[in-house]
């Protein structure tokens, strides 16, 4: 029933010809760029209820306009999706005879974590092609991604700037034609391994490395104006829905402890893939002062990093240099 | 007002006449949104010699009117939209001339920058005049097309060469 009313969306939006486009999209980056000269600052926030404990990373994010082409963004998050330790009885054993074999099994999750800095995200993005006309445009942009984030991450699925330290690159399409918009976003994620400690039942300590999957991401966005029908004045509010699309392909992770690699029994940490579906609103105050809110829903299988309903709440205001050139 | 030399320019000749820049108009493509237009119009507002702008945001085009006194420079307003991420679609201005016969090719400088008519037919021009800006910075890819015979650097000589040359059409 929800796929139905998603489609039924989908379609409404692609045969919508009196409505404007927007392409000002809560999660993914359309092909266009911040003005040059021109400083970004947005605060994130995203929880989700994970059986009794509420998750959350909210973060900082300072945009600059480096030239009319060339958008560079500090990330800075913090959350308690994960402990300072990976999972205690992360890694099992049984016995076979006189062997003793390992496994990395299903571990316990919903336990609470303290908050913690995870650390910071660089992102660059550069267009690469435009096409102008009046009220319509086609946009090729190319980004780059780069976390320093190191947290006790414990699922396969790389998060860069939430979870995974690591790079990512990637293209972004955008459409906007009679009064519709589009933006495909397609890339990959080369995520680092996390080197730290995995509590044994017995409380010994126990070096454990996990190599999360390389993942392929693919973004779809839509989005439209609701309000104001037509422009007269910067005052008036804008109300924007948009749909998002996000899903990714990633590969299985592997956990090393003492030189060995430990075979997974958890689908936490096997290979997956996913879309989610995330209808938002947005309100632009004065030209400038957006507010973004959406929820994130599972649509194709799902992702093992996030509980659903996966809400999303932003702020973000241009600062624009007044000095005059 | 601002009193210049409007110099016919063959081989390196002038004639001197007054003119007047009062406005330019130019349409903004590439963008739907109204904080679209706002970073148009801040870019815009860095510009030096630019005294007030009137954006459509229903149009997305914008009129800029000109400090007192001061020297406008055609390409820096493109550039302030460009700069802002977006393209121009068309650049106009409002010129005053004082009973200027012009013909295909007629070149005059203006405010330390040379001017190329491109025209079909040969008129006088006296008074508000609207002409509108030929180039990559003033036009899309499509509507430069079949100007593109026509810019043939008449008005670059060896005194001008460094400066750049605009051309412009009624």
């Amino acid at each position: 029933m929800m796929r139905k009313l998603i489609i039924i969306s989908i379609c409404f939006f692609i045969t919508s010809s009196s409505l404007q486009a927007q392409e000002l999209f809560p999660l993914c980056e359309p092909a266009s760029n911040i003005p040059k000269g021109v400083l970004g600052l947005r605060a994130i926030s995203n929880t989700y209820k994970e059986y009794d404990v509420w998750r959350n990373m909210s973060g900082v994010r300072v945009m600059y306009g480096l030239t009319s082409r060339l958008s560079i963004f500090a990330s800075f998050t913090g959350s308690n999706h994960h402990g300072i330790d990976l999972p205690t009885n992360l890694v099992n054993h049984t016995h076979l005879g006189n062997q003793t074999l390992y496994f990395v099994s299903p571990f316990q999750r919903g336990i609470p974590y303290p908050y913690l800095f995870n650390g910071t995200d660089l992102y660059a993005k550069f267009r690469v092609l435009s096409f102008d006309g009046i009220k319509t445009h086609l946009r090729v942009a190319l980004y780059g991604e780069w976390s320093n984030v190191s947290v006790a991450h414990d699922e396969a699925e790389p998060n860069l700037m939430d979870d995974t330290k690591g790079y990512g690159s990637g293209l972004i399409v955008t459409y906007l034609k009679n009064h519709f918009a589009i933006s495909l976003t397609s890339g990959f994620i080369i995520p680092g391994a996390y080197l730290g400690t995995s509590f044994s039942p017995y409380g010994q300590a126990i070096p454990t490395t996990l190599e999360y999957g390389k993942a392929f991401t693919y973004n779809l966005s839509m989005g439209y104006l609701l309000y104001p029908k037509h422009y007269s004045s910067y005052k008036q509010v804008n109300v924007n829905l948009y749909t998002e699309f996000t899903g990714k392909t990633y590969g299985s992770a592997a956990v090393y402890q003492l030189g060995a690699e430990i075979p997974i029994q958890t689908p936490l940490l096997q290979a997956g893939n996913y879309v989610d579906v995330h209808p938002g609103i947005q309100f632009i105050f004065n030209s400038n002062l957006r507010l973004d809110l959406s929820v994130g829903l599972p649509f194709i299988q799902q992702s093992y990093t996030h509980f659903y309903p996966f809400t999303y709440i932003a702020v973000q205001r241009y600062f624009y240099n007044p000095k005059k050139q | 007002m601002k009193k210049v030399a409007l110099c016919l320019l063959f081989l390196g000749y002038f004639i001197s006449v007054s003119a007047q820049f009062q406005w330019v108009e130019i349409g903004i493509s590439g963008l739907t949104c109204s904080a679209c237009s706002r970073s148009v119009e801040m870019s815009l507002r860095k510009v030096t010699f630019i005294d007030s702008i009137h954006m459509n945001l229903e149009n997305t085009n914008a009129k800029v009117f000109f400090k007192n006194d001061s020297i406008v420079e055609i390409e820096k307003i493109a550039q302030a939209v460009i700069d802002a991420g977006f393209s121009v679609s068309y650049l106009k201005a409002g010129f005053i001339f004082n009973n200027v016969s012009i013909s295909n090719n007629y070149c005059f400088s203006f405010e330390n920058n040379n001017y190329q008519f491109l025209v079909s037919d040969s008129k006088t021009l006296n008074g508000k005049i609207i002409v509108r800006f030929i180039g990559d910075k003033y036009l899309s890819k499509k509507e430069l097309r079949p100007w593109k015979s026509k810019m043939n650097k008449a008005c670059v000589s060896d005194k001008t060469k460094k400066k750049s040359v605009y051309y412009i059409t009624l």
